[in-house]
């Protein structure tokens, strides 16, 4: 197999707050451990892009989550919500602050957003070997 | 499935000052109803309560606003609520967030390190 070769693990979760710990436990066993800091900061990233994605789609009944293991780590979760404006998100229907894209982008550089009227995809890159190491 | 260190649930502890709450594990949307019950069955009537963050391993959003009603609840009947947040993670959230206007916190947590669940 060749080292560029894209390796990947796809999920449907239930658009269940409950669907949180499940995810979170299989980033920490399929992708390189982290120290518990970038740990808290990544899985936190990861949880309120999670929060929305189940926010939006909760008549969809799933989201899709796509770990990418190779070569370059990833998490993407996937909505079938109706799309926002990414200057523009909405407030989450969590009562949370209203702040997780802004956390989520803060804590994880590089988040890529790709939202439409069929729905909303957030990558989150893991963190790179060399952040890893430091 | 989940490891002990991980799943949600609260430790409580009285002293000469009040109450504390030890908050363990992965502080989410999840786990916010938990979390208001546990806060609201244990803390009645107790003028100092302190909720501690140390054993945290996740925290988002929705637990930072439940940290917020829980201070407005505090406040409203003339109680304080002190939240200690001594991890790196936790008051770069505090400050992305602003949070630290809206609830008291504590940076430097002196609480027991032995309640760390296995």
């Amino acid at each position: 197999m060749s080292e560029h070769t894209q390796r990947s693990i796809s999920l449907a979760l239930r658009t269940s707050y409950d669907e949180l710990p499940l995810l979170r436990h299989v980033i920490r066993q399929t992708l390189p451990p982290l120290s518990q800091d970038q740990q808290s900061r990544y899985l936190g990233a990861v949880t309120e892009i999670a929060v929305n994605a189940i926010d939006a789609s909760k008549r969809a009944e799933t989201i899709r989550v796509t770990l990418v293991l190779a070569p370059r780590p990833s998490v993407t979760i996937s909505d079938f919500g109706s799309g926002f404006d990414p200057a523009h998100p909405p407030a989450s229907d969590s009562d949370s602050l209203g702040q997780g894209l802004t956390i989520a982008a803060a804590s994880v550089p590089g988040i890529i957003i790709d939202s439409s009227p069929s729905g909303t995809s957030v990558t989150l890159p893991y963190p790179s070997a060399e952040q890893i190491a430091s | 499935m989940i490891a002990p260190r991980h799943q949600f649930h609260i430790t409580f502890h009285d002293d000469a000052d009040g109450r504390r709450l030890a908050i363990h594990g992965e502080f989410d949307a999840g786990a916010v109803a938990s979390f208001d019950a546990g806060l609201e069955d244990r803390t009645a009537n107790n003028p100092r309560i302190v909720l501690c963050l140390r054993h945290v391993t996740v925290i988002d959003s929705s637990a930072l606003g439940a940290l917020v009603r829980a201070t407005a609840q505090a406040r409203s009947e003339e109680h304080s609520l002190e939240v200690h947040a001594p991890l790196s993670y936790q008051q770069d959230l505090i400050e992305i967030t602003g949070l630290d206007s809206l609830i008291d916190v504590t940076k430097d947590c002196q609480c027991s390190e032995d309640e760390v669940p296995s």
